[in-house]
């Protein structure tokens, strides 16, 4: 059997295994009979374990057709050529949109076998609605790898059908695509998009079955960090392969892509928070559903942005026809989570999340007025277009049902603010109980305002341009002039709670209490701003005329959030150093192992003041010199020297030529070493990026040295050309990848088991079925 | 310079770089065209008005059109074109450039407010820049309204002593009430983690 038809099959069958699994999952959850429960859930969960076999070969088909150049797929000759190192092979696996929707669907195969291979037996009885939940997603996800955009097509692609194939060799990958990590970006980017699905299948799946009491959250806690900290590694890697390959000095451009993939990461911080709220209080259990639904919504609708090519962006190489595929996905998904929050009476959350629904519907609507109906698709120009009477369905649907909601949401506010106090529905459901303004609930809340306050900006800024163009037909562009303007505020308002929220106390704080815990932090903060400002830290923006060192202001929080992390640590230690006898060090180690959440949160939050440290010194101190250079000139900045030593061509056959400077590097007279910032030119044909600068760092933890050659005179003279030398200086921006690792660390120790979790579950036998208790 | 050409976009399809950071012939032109305004000594303010009207001017729309019907026919009238309306906005020389980055840059410059990387704060725009911190506001106002409500209903209850507190007072307690506030130490510790 050839390969692709192997790959062919195995996707189809994995469509109808998840096919199947909705239908058993579906029926196992209304089942009355235990037993018979228990005979369709165990189904429907090898149905998702056989989903996610398929898959697993699938993929495993595809990367041994790239990695043996089997260029008879089309979409192997379309990445890959021979010349590529067998890594880039690999990666190209994901490299356009076919192999990535492959990748998609093979990690949300993963997450469906994972979710029910041993299930908490709390959540047990929702657990077949969550495969179902699950299975819903995978069928829409292998419906578009199957039939739209299949990568194992074989053949000529649309307008070469008559070139000879197979062909020879194939085109090769993007050359902005062969950098290693971009063999990491997207993997951990889909492993928190993807993962995101899972707290959607449980809250569904608690809905589904009305057993809406907080085990589902307890459940989902660490799917949700595991999820969300691949979502914020795999952003930040995107950061590292910006700044290590497109040159243009930095590594966030605000790009509207880029914005997709921060907006799901946002709501989901706020859910990641009021969980605990939840868990502890039983507050807010209507608003972490709605967190839930959007969440999952905008990792969809964020997919959706990249796809449909309705914004401008540096992303456009993922640009295809598919993107009306996912918004009628999204809306579906959509109204299902709003017709069981219907369903069970939950009026204001059903409430709110149609008015999400209908801010999405507004953005989606004058995006395609302003793109036209279907953009083209560059990439998959077969993909057939979906009818578009379905869609203006669902959209008049949607419309239809935000004005009743609009209805039922206003009326509960009126309840609630002149109807005697008593709102007409149950509002917010849960055991809400409030007693103070400063209590770790207000904290909480005011965190997740401001959460979904940021994601909300965020998304407004992307579609700024589209809405002004709409409306008032005035063309605008809304790129890093405004986000800079528009995110700092919230950015550092959430910075400041990142310090207060964990020490101030649950139900109520004295100002005994607070002065106790801030007293010191506060100190250490105050201390630092003279010390900041000797280390030239200056007057960096106006509030209206008055001159402010904004720079000064966050880095200043940042040492106050350090200061209170380190003040907790060491509280704790010392307390069961007194208690125990342990070393300091000992009882750090298991105070932070026995209270994981905990201290593993406390980690996180000190990665995130790191990385608004690293993030303000290299944005706003960064420095920049070009040059014209001959070999033997020199460039100084910083107390760095850079002499120019010669320029020259490396080759790779079959994959690409670089033209590389060498630029000798010493401080204060000693030679540090050689950086070779280069421009690589790719082989392979239909790539029209021909030369590409590829920059040379120094890294050091106070600032890094960014070298781009820019232009080389005379390549066909190197020995006597000059070259346009563009250097900059970044102070700090080492501390933001370094808060990456702690960021990763923190999120570690939260998800570690607990002795009681690693506990084998207990097993009883009915009728000779095996059961978890 | 930095700062004006980092409040410009550029439009030649690189994904809106800023200027500043774009190195496509558009963002040379715009930036030869900047330091040519700052030596005449104009203002932050007035170089990005001046390319907002220049970009949006009907000349440099004739010009671009003259490129697309006649090409490079056309070389000595655009350059002399573009020189001339470039005079009109503060610069004086213009070099360096021929007329292959003029043509492209008449294509590619992008029109009128587009080249700006945020809207400026007037008019409608201002809906734009202050609707974030609005919704922001008003939600912040329907959670306080909310919060209290809650907190008119609830019973106050006296406040939970917090780890510091126990730990101070532990500080100064006698050795046999070790085990005791190991066990309070704890049962405090575990409400965070399950």
């Amino acid at each position: 059997m050839m390969a692709a038809d192997l790959g062919r099959f195995s996707i189809l069958f994995a469509l109808l295994c998840a096919a199947y699994t909705l239908v058993a999952g579906i029926y196992a959850g209304r089942a009355k009979d235990r037993l018979r429960q228990e005979q369709w859930w165990q189904s429907a969960r090898r149905g998702l374990l056989a989903v996610f076999l398929l898959c697993a070969l699938a993929i495993g088909v595809l990367i041994h057709a790239f990695v043996t150049h089997n260029y008879n797929i089309t979409y192997v000759w379309s990445e890959s050529n021979r010349g590529m190192p067998v890594q880039y092979k690999v990666s190209a696996v994901w490299g356009g949109q076919d192999g990535s929707l492959l990748l998609w669907v093979f990690v949300l195969s993963c997450y469906g076998a994972l979710m029910v291979w041993r299930p908490q037996p709390t959540v047990r009885s929702i657990m077949p609605y969550t495969a179902a939940v699950m299975a819903i997603t995978q069928v829409f996800f292998l419906l578009l790898v199957n039939f739209t955009a299949n990568p194992f097509r074989v053949g000529p692609p649309h307008g070469l059908e008559g070139m000879k194939w197979p062909p020879p060799d194939g085109r090769g990958l993007n050359p902005l695509l062969q950098n290693y990590w971009m063999q990491l970006h997207p993997p951990a980017l889909y492993i928190g998009y993807v993962g995101l699905t899972v707290p959607f299948c449980y809250g569904m799946a608690a809905l589904m079955s009305g057993k809406l009491d907080s085990d589902w959250i307890i459940a989902v806690r660490r799917w949700t960090l595991f999820a969300w900290t691949f979502l914020g590694c795999g952003i930040l890697l995107g950061g590292i392969w910006a700044y290590e390959t497109l040159s243009f000095g930095g590594y966030w451009a605000w790009d509207p892509v880029e914005n997709a993939s921060l907006i799901p990461w946002l709501t989901g911080t706020a859910f990641l928070h009021s969980v605990m709220i939840q868990e502890k209080k039983g507050m807010l259990k209507g608003w972490n559903m709605v967190l839930v639904i959007i969440t999952f919504a905008l990792s969809i609708f964020g997919t959706f942005l990249t796809r449909s090519g309705i914004i401008q962006s540096v992303h456009a190489f993922a640009q295809s026809g598919i993107g009306p595929y996912f918004w009628t996905f999204l809306l579906l998904m959509i109204i299902l989570g709003f017709g069981f929050l219907f369903l069970r009476g939950w009026y204001v959350s059903a409430g709110l999340v149609t008015l999400f629904t209908f801010g999405l519907f507004i953005i989606h609507t004058f995006g395609r007025l302003k793109t036209g109906i279907h953009p083209p698709a560059p990439d998959t120009p077969n993909a057939p277009l979906p009818p578009e009477g379905a869609e203006y369905l669902l959209l008049a649907v949607s419309f239809a049902v935000a004005g009743a909601m609009a209805y039922v949401v206003s009326s509960e506010l009126i309840g609630i603010f002149k109807n005697d106090g008593k709102p007409r529905y149950n509002a917010l459901q849960g055991d809400n109980e409030f007693e103070s303004w400063l209590s770790r609930e207000a904290a909480f809340l005011v965190n997740n305002w401001l959460f979904v306050g940021a994601a909300f900006a965020v998304l407004f800024g992307t579609m700024l341009p589209n809405l002004t163009e709409a409306l008032w037909g005035a063309k605008i562009t809304v790129a890093g002039p405004y986000f800079n303007v528009v995110m700092p505020p919230i950015g550092l308002a959430l910075l400041f709670l990142t310090g207060v929220g964990p020490l101030i106390p649950w139900r109520r704080a004295s100002p005994k209490n607070l002065w106790r815990n801030f007293r010191l932090p506060a100190a250490v903060a105050g201390a630092s701003l003279p010390l900041l400002w000797l280390m030239g830290v200056r007057q960096d923006a106006y509030i209206g005329p008055i001159p402010i060192s904004f720079s000064l202001i966050v880095l200043a929080t940042c040492v106050f959030v350090t200061a209170t992390i380190v003040w907790e640590f060491y509280r704790g230690a010392k307390a069961r150093h007194a208690l125990t006898g342990e070393s300091y060090f000992a009882a750090l180690i298991n105070l932070t192992l026995r209270n994981r959440r905990r201290y593993g949160g406390y980690i996180v939050h000190f990665a995130v003041a790191l990385f608004f440290a690293g993030v303000t010194g290299s944005m706003m101190y960064k420095v920049e010199v070009r040059k014209d250079l001959h070999p033997g000139d020199t460039l100084r900045i910083a107390g760095y020297e850079l002499k120019l030593n010669k320029v020259a061509i490396e080759r790779v056959p079959g994959w690409k030529e670089s033209l590389v400077a060498h630029v000798d590097v010493a401080l204060k007279g000693r030679k540090l070493l050689t950086l070779k910032p280069r421009q690589d030119t790719f082989e392979g044909f239909g790539r029209d990026m021909q030369q590409t600068p590829i920059p040379a760092i120094l890294y050091t933890p106070q600032h890094d040295l960014y070298l781009v050659l820019r232009q080389v005179a005379n390549p066909n003279n190197l020995k006597s050309t000059s070259i346009h030398l563009q250097v900059y200086l970044f102070p700090m921006v080492l501390w933001v990848w370094v808060s990456g690792v702690i960021f990763l660390i923190g999120n570690f120790v939260c998800m570690l088991p607990g002795a009681k979790e690693l506990r084998a579950p207990e097993r009883v036998t009915v009728k000779g079925w095996v059961m978890e208790r | 310079m930095k700062d004006v050409t980092s409040s410009l976009v550029c439009k030649c399809g690189c994904g809106n770089m800023l200027i500043s950071a774009c190195e496509c012939t558009n963002a040379q032109v715009y930036r030869a065209i900047v330091t040519q305004q700052i030596k005449a000594g104009m203002s932050k303010e007035e170089i990005l008005d001046s390319l907002v009207k220049m970009t949006a001017s009907q000349k440099l729309k004739d010009l671009a059109e003259q490129v697309e019907r006649e090409g490079a026919v056309a070389e000595a009238a655009v350059m002399e074109g573009f020189r001339q309306l470039l005079k009109e906005y503060g610069v004086e020389r213009f070099s360096g450039f021929g007329f292959g980055d003029v043509a492209y840059f008449l294509k590619n410059c992008g029109r009128g407010e587009e080249i700006l990387g945020a809207p400026k704060a007037q008019g409608v725009h201002l809906i734009g820049w202050t609707l974030p911190f609005i919704l922001l506001l008003v939600s912040g106002g329907v959670i306080g309204m909310f919060l209290m409500r809650l907190k008119n209903r609830a019973i106050p209850a006296p406040s939970t002593p917090d780890s510091a507190s126990v730990e101070r007072s532990q500080a100064t307690s006698s050795p046999s009430a070790l085990s005791a506030y190991e066990a309070r130490l704890d049962e405090e510790l575990k409400k965070f983690d399950f």
